[in-house]
């Protein structure tokens, strides 16, 4: 009842956010992106790259909103 | 006598009677006027009690989360952990004395070292076998547990008092600042689910930024849960510091840096902190602002320490921040936040270049939470 917005509708909607993990390649530099997995960490060393044999790691975690289309 | 706006017709027997519509028309006025305060009061009330409600589900998820961390999910244990998990919610820390504030810092600092000895002795009496993520984990949980379990209790003692006393001005004080504090305990919510699954923080930009440029050197620890290393950047001898990843641990930078001004005798021409900041309602996440200053947060005396340093050697402090709200500093990382990590290596890159010459000596600091960030 109380606490009523007096300007424009306060925002209650929360959007719902999904965590990635980024992995790169050292020597291509190609970037890609993954659901996180419990373990990732940012810096972590995850072996080789599929196209060039460089060494992967992961560079970013984060949460993104995740767009209902 | 004039019938309002003419709305009961004048043949009608009871309706008709100018009385019945006058009590009609100003009943319900009066009845305002009379209890209008009243209705108000009930009202701030009840917004308030379904505010704490949820406090109360909050702390109590908050709590849930914790033990179940500690038991690893098994229901045997919850007997054994539940109640030391409950004192640990309990426990509490008394500030020193700052009538004569001279020395306070060290005092403070001694009682927040003494605290969190004892809260990590504690977890490892808990769980042996714990690894030190899993340690940090533990830590950061009951931290976040006991923060929420405070505020609901602090919220339901005035909430309680206003009731007790039917003052209204007491609940609608409490009403007022009700946003905020849930805003606050929103923001602890959902550290827990980051916390528990060891994902990175909003607030460890800091490390992430400085801890990429450590990865190939040795570090080393130069104060508890604290590591540097040594590197080569434009042509200047770069030393970084950062909490010691991929714990959660927020290190203790303050001394860190006096020891490797005063010990190690690392003289710096210059001293670079990159933290992140708390942004203002418009603000957008992820925008990087550059400073003066000891960009650090926490009780003080982390600062203290560095401004101290930095004064009494004449090292310049510049800071770089990275913007985002209190819900987004404790939350998993935002995506704007972990995309602004290479833009703020530019800014560090130039800073460097305008205000250090080739040969100089830098330190640069990571401040924040290393909870999932390496180095
Ligand atoms: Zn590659």
């Amino acid at each position: 009842m109380s606490s009523l917005p007096l300007l424009g509708a306060p925002d209650k909607k929360k959007p719902k956010l999904t965590v990635y993990t980024i992995e790169e390649c050292g020597s291509c530099h190609l970037k890609t992106k993954h659901g996180f997995k419990e373990g990732d960490f940012v810096h972590k060393r995850e072996g080789q790259c599929h196209s060039c044999k460089g060494n992967l790691m992961i560079t970013m975690i984060y949460a993104e909103a995740v767009k209902v289309s | 006598m004039v019938f309002p706006l003419g709305l009961f017709p004048s043949d009608n027997p009871i309706l008709g009677n100018p009385l019945v519509s006058i009590a009609i028309f100003y009943g319900p006025l009066a009845l305002l006027i009379i209890y209008g305060q009243r209705i108000q009061a009930w009202m701030i009330l009840n917004d308030v009690s379904r505010s704490v409600g949820k406090l109360k589900l909050m702390k109590e998820k908050g709590r849930k989360e914790a033990v179940e961390f500690v038991t690893g999910g098994s229901n045997a244990k919850v007997d054994e952990f539940a109640p030391r998990i409950d004192q640990f919610l309990e426990y509490f820390t008394i500030m020193p004395v700052d009538m004569d504030p001279s020395g306070v810092v060290g005092k403070i600092e001694h009682i927040m070292t003494t605290r969190d000895d004892r809260m990590k002795a504690e977890i490892r009496k808990l769980v042996p076998d714990a690894d030190p993520v899993r340690a940090s984990v533990i830590e950061n949980l009951i931290e976040a547990a006991s923060a929420l379990n405070f505020i609901y209790k602090v919220v339901r003692h005035f909430y309680l008092i206003g009731k007790k006393t039917s003052s209204m001005f007491i609940l609608a004080q409490l009403q007022m600042i009700m946003p905020m504090v849930l805003l606050e305990a929103d923001a602890l919510t959902g550290a827990i689910d980051a916390f528990k699954k060891a994902q990175p923080l909003g607030d460890g930009i800091g490390p992430m930024v400085v801890g990429r440029l450590m990865l190939d050197d040795e570090k080393k620890e130069v104060a508890r849960e604290t590591v540097y290393s040594q590197t080569e950047l434009k042509g200047r001898k770069v030393y970084l510091l950062t909490a010691k990843g991929p714990a959660g641990n927020v290190g203790q930078p303050g001394n860190g840096i006096q020891k490797m001004v005063e010990e190690l005798d690392i003289k710096p021409n210059a001293i670079i902190m990159i933290d992140a900041a708390l942004k203002l309602e418009g603000e957008k996440t992820g925008e990087i602002a550059e400073g003066i200053g000891a960009a650090i947060g926490g009780i003080g005396v982390d600062r203290f320490k560095i401004e101290e340093v930095a004064s009494r050697h004449g090292i310049p402090l510049y800071a770089i921040v990275i913007k985002q709200s209190i819900v987004d500093a404790i939350s998993v990382m935002r995506k704007e936040v972990a995309e602004a990590g290479d833009k703020t290596r530019e800014v560090m890159e130039r800073i460097i270049e305008e205000k250090t010459k080739e040969g100089d000596k830098i330190i640069i600091v990571g401040v924040g939470n290393s909870l999932g960030v390496a180095q």
